[in-house]
């Protein structure tokens, strides 16, 4: 009960971003808002894809990935979408703090990895991580039309993190399993993201 | 018992004929070049029908393999290996191409992306009436639109990343390989849809058909726009 309610507040907040996002795209026809978009399409056609699969095999998808490789390609479009955002005026600073975030995303994939599927794990550290440096570097930056986005963009990289822990440490379907409020709160963040990516793609504009 | 290869044959062999006597007649020879190109492109979607049939056959060895080594059976195969096999193999064509003859035009890719889609789509609604009859006109004529669609509308989402994601070296190699799993999900949850009973199947009939009228306005704005920048 609590599993569907939660996928079904996720697949709504994504329908109304990836609408968004689309409406966006369409009317203003630049390339940070198709990013933008497709990483919400991503995103939405992974989790209603589970969500149909659960809903009609009873069953997660377990032969192959294909919800996972549409999450994935959401956290690619993400990255492809943070590294286009730079100031090509200001130059790119040093920034060594951003190497803690592989060490974080590959220190935890091989946890991970000892409940298996090595190669899903290794792919999602190796895309999280270059969210997370492309996050880390762009507030080194000190890009102050992005800054929120990346501030959210790294809230979202640790709440993925939670949850996918917590998917390791609670097993249970109760009510009790933070599994499913976490995944809630990353709905909500993925809502914010696009308030702020919205806000900085505006100010872009104006510059 | 469906025999692919047989129904490929069957289908390949007159346009196999036809691509043959369009490169005969072919030859600039009048020094009417606007022709000669004409001709040729016409030749080219020939060839890229053919081939999408062809990689029709190839995809299904492939899946079939597949589901074999991971044990799939029939259901798991068409939700989870299928779509995602069928949209990699499609594009394996276009990308060779791409490479190979580096065309100028990136509008000549899509359309080829398109001749592809269109044939794979043609071949599996043949195997499909083969496989089970052709006695429901309405069940043959919706699935008949819904999966040549639904094809077709896989192409475009593809086609998305050569109109955005095609000035950068990186982009527009990840946005690309972002596009086809992106597309490889839609058809995946095609597959799931339509694999019900009642009214979930009509409305996973219905969804490429209304994403194909929303691309076919989606292009037509970005025709204008195009004019508009360049008058």
């Amino acid at each position: 009960m609590i599993e569907s309610i939660d996928n079904y507040i996720q697949l709504a907040i994504l329908g109304i971003c990836s609408g968004a996002t689309l409406y966006k795209a369409i009317t203003k026809q630049r390339r940070s808002w198709v990013l933008v978009t497709l990483f919400y399409v991503a995103f939405f056609f992974g989790s209603l894809y589970w969500e149909l699969f659960y809903m009609f095999k009873g069953d997660t998808p377990a032969k192959f990935y294909v919800a996972e490789f549409s999450w994935y390609v959401s956290y690619l479009f993400l990255f492809l979408f943070l590294k286009y955002q730079k100031d090509p005026d200001t130059p790119a600073p040093r920034c060594r703090i951003k190497w803690l975030i592989p060490v974080f995303a590959g220190g935890l994939s091989i946890y991970y990895i000892t409940f298996g599927q090595i190669v899903s794990n290794i792919t999602s550290a190796i895309l999280m991580s270059l969210v997370g440096m492309e996050a880390v570097k762009g507030l080194a930056s000190g890009n102050r039309r992005m800054k929120h986005v990346y501030i959210v963009t790294l809230i979202f990289f640790f709440l993925e993190y939670l949850l996918w822990t917590s998917s390791c440490l609670f097993e249970d379907g109760s009510v009790l399993n933070p599994y499913y409020y976490i995944d809630i709160l990353i709905s909500i963040v993925l809502f914010v993201l696009l308030l702020y990516a919205q806000k900085a793609l505006r100010d872009e504009v104006t510059e | 018992m469906n025999y692919i290869e047989n129904v490929y044959i069957c289908i390949a062999a007159p346009i196999l004929v036809a691509i043959l006597a369009m490169s005969g007649a072919g030859s600039p020879s009048g020094g009417n070049k606007t022709l000669a190109i004409d001709r040729g492109n016409r030749r080219r979607v020939m060839v890229f029908l053919l081939i999408g049939m062809t990689i029709c056959l190839l995809s299904s060895y492939i899946s079939t393999f597949l589901a074999l080594i991971l044990e799939a059976d029939r259901q798991e195969a068409t939700w989870e290996i299928t779509p995602l096999v069928e949209e990699v193999m499609k594009f394996l064509p276009i990308l060779f191409y791409i490479l190979v003859f580096e065309p100028d035009n990136r509008e000549e890719s899509a359309v080829n992306i398109m001749a592809v889609a269109v044939g794979f789509a043609t071949l599996e609604n043949v195997c499909y009436l083969t496989a089970n009859g052709a006695a429901d006109i309405l069940l043959l004529g919706v699935r008949g639109f819904g999966t040549g669609v639904m094809h077709v509308v896989c192409g475009e989402i593809v086609y998305i990343g050569f109109v955005f994601l095609w000035n950068e070296f990186w982009l527009r190699f990840a946005g690309i390989a972002g596009l086809i799993s992106l597309s490889a999900t839609y058809h995946a949850i095609y597959n799931i849809l339509v694999a019900q009973d009642g009214v979930t199947a009509w409305i996973g009939y219905l969804i490429p058909m209304l994403t194909a009228v929303f691309m076919l306005h989606l292009r037509r704005r970005l025709r204008i726009a195009r004019e508009k920048s360049s008058s």
